[in-house]
């Protein structure tokens, strides 16, 4: 059952990472795709504070595999809230020569268990790790974030019919479901206006939340988990959510924030912690 | 495993490229060792069908979908466990390169990767199933292996190798059915990065590896009739390199790389890399006998081969030629 603290934490570690985030020292002089970090930081926060199984690095642990790695920075920040990622390593974040590159690379010793700037493989691994788990019955979970965009890639789709097709229900996949690419809103590019019915048309239970509601996105994870079948939760999100003048604009997909646009986004994502 | 012995070389060589893969792949799960079989619709073509008979819970056909292919089998081999996955050269290389370095490159995951049809085994299908830059993808690709197995005893013992290998590999297989034996004597020695001589000659060296070799040995019998003494090596694996072999090749005036592969990024530039970043001004002159068309015509590999200039008449002429300068 869902716990009434849990989405207060969970609530109150999105709105922590978000002011971190601004608060770090690249956020004033490096061009960060904020837009895409933003749409699923309610997201992370439930899966870290609530759903993974973590703790553990053994094979035990859960797996979690951000696919949309421009995310990176939401993740980064996430996992040193969650204190699986030290500060010192985490005010490295963009200089040169960090391990913490603005789209997340597989490394096994923070915990990143694939990288993920290459769009639309991500799935693929977590078939196989789906699988693995099954064939060699190790009781862990996989969970794999995408943008929406990114279902574009063909990837992607062969993953979603092998998954459906061995019915890998120890699987969940989530879309980041906010509308906007690179260029422009979906919509206009490549249409998820059906996404729900066209994840249907593949065998998946499909699981649809507001994704910055920590209560509905763990009521969703709840009804998933109890899902025999393969799965999706479709988290309908704002890109740039919690800073005005990025919110559904989709120049904010990867920019530089000037020093009055940092102030102001500053002041709007201050939360007392 | 299968004793090396006459009986099993002619075994392997009857069977060619697809039977002593899937016959090795058997012989490694029917001794117990943890392995996952993954093929993009392969598993006819790949000789796997006793591994579907015996052991179906140990092979996974994800469809025609190579991308996906690299993807599930590094999240099977996440834990260490050797997969072995095989589709067409083209599509286990440059269809799936971005996968690949990715996952096999970056990742390292214990992926072993069959292209199957390389060279022109595959021309009578069409440029799309012949001539691919495998080795060229491959190679350009840090951390990954690459092995080409010349004939049935050495894929085996490739294959068996490169499963005991804990790392990326990727197996470059020529042929299907009844592969020309180059390796006769049963107690040959196979190791990982260590070519072969196959032939002691003083004039020149052809260097090769692969199916092709069989061109370069035949081409070394007749050249010997004409005086003319050629070694031959077995440079079976191309990444890593023997570059203690190509030391040795440097006491020849002339060395020659024979390959069935585009001349861009194979063999022979491997091997000009590796020459022609050494100190001093000692260098022999290195001459390739590669393919220089891009795409070709269909075509068996008989006619293909001679069309490429890669054939046993080709090599004679070309060696002719470069000794008399």
């Amino acid at each position: 059952m869902i716990m009434n603290d849990n989405i207060g934490l969970c609530q109150k570690t999105a709105a922590m990472a978000r002011q971190r985030m601004l608060d770090h020292p690249a956020a004033a002089s490096k061009s960060i795709h904020w837009g895409s970090a933003f749409s699923c930081v309610e997201i992370l926060a439930v899966l870290y504070q609530c759903i993974l199984n973590n703790n553990s690095s053994d094979d035990l642990r859960d797996r979690f595999i951000l696919s949309k790695g421009h995310a990176a920075f939401s993740l980064y920040t996430i996992m040193n809230l969650k204190g699986m990622l030290s500060n010192q390593l985490y005010d490295t974040f963009r200089e040169d020569g960090s391990s913490l590159s603005e789209l997340s690379h597989y490394d096994p010793e923070l915990g990143i268990e694939a990288s993920g700037g290459s769009l639309g493989m991500g799935l693929s691994y977590g078939a196989g790790l789906a699988l693995l788990a099954r064939k060699t019955n190790q009781p862990y979970q996989t969970y794999v974030l995408t943008g929406d965009g990114e279902l574009d890639e063909g990837n992607i789709w062969e993953a979603i019919m092998l998954i459906s097709q061995l019915q890998l229900s120890n699987l969940t996949l989530i879309v980041d479901h906010n509308r906007l690419q690179l260029d422009d809103y979906t919509d206009r590019i490549i249409s998820w206006k059906d996404i729900v019915r066209r994840f249907e048309a593949f065998g998946f239970n499909v699981y649809s939340a507001d994704g910055h509601d920590c209560a509905e996105l763990l009521s969703a994870f709840h009804a998933a988990s109890l899902s025999d079948k393969p799965k999706v939760i479709i988290a309908n999100t704002v890109k740039g959510k919690g800073v005005s003048f990025m919110e559904n604009e989709c120049v904010w997909h990867d920019r530089l924030l000037s020093s009055a646009e940092l102030q102001l986004a500053r002041s709007e994502v201050k939360c007392d912690a | 495993m299968l004793e090396m012995n006459s009986k099993t070389l002619r075994f392997f060589s009857r069977m060619g490229a697809r039977g002593v893969l899937g016959q090795i792949v058997f012989d490694y799960l029917q001794e117990g060792n943890a392995l996952y079989v993954v093929t993009a619709d392969l598993s006819r073509a790949s000789g796997f069908d006793r591994v579907k008979k015996m052991y179906p819970e140990h092979l996974v056909n994800v469809g025609i979908a190579e991308q996906n292919m690299i993807g599930v089998s590094a999240g099977l081999a996440s834990q260490g466990t050797p997969v072995i996955a095989t589709t067409w050269a083209t599509f286990s290389s440059v269809r799936a390169a971005d996968q690949i370095r990715n996952y096999m490159g970056f990742m390292h995951s214990n992926i072993k990767l069959v292209g199957l049809e390389s060279g022109l085994s595959g021309a009578e299908y069409g440029y799309t199933h012949s001539n691919c830059p495998d080795i060229a993808v491959i190679r350009s690709i840090p951390g990954i292996k690459i092995l080409c197995p010349c004939d049935g005893a050495e894929i085996y013992q490739a294959v068996y190798a490169a499963l005991k290998y804990d790392g990326p590999v990727y197996i470059r297989l020529v042929g299907r059915f009844n592969l020309p034996a180059i390796y006769t004597d049963p107690t040959f020695e196979y190791k990982i990065g260590s070519a072969n001589i196959l032939r002691k000659g003083s004039d020149a060296v052809i260097i090769s590896a692969g199916t092709i070799l069989n061109n370069a040995l035949q081409a070394a019998e007749k050249l010997l009739e004409e005086g003319i003494s050629v070694e031959v090596i077995d440079m079976h694996t191309i990444v890593p390199l023997d570059t203690a072999i190509i030391d040795h090749c440097l006491n020849h005036n002339l060395i020659f790389v024979l390959e069935d592969h585009l001349i861009t990024g194979g063999l022979y530039s491997a091997v000009c890399e590796y020459i022609c970043a050494l100190p001093g001004n000692i260098k022999p002159r290195i001459a390739p006998i590669s393919i220089k068309n891009g795409f070709i015509p269909s075509g068996t590999q008989e006619f293909t081969e001679k069309l490429c200039g890669i054939d046993t008449d080709t090599i004679i002429d070309v060696i002719n030629r470069e000794v008399s300068l």
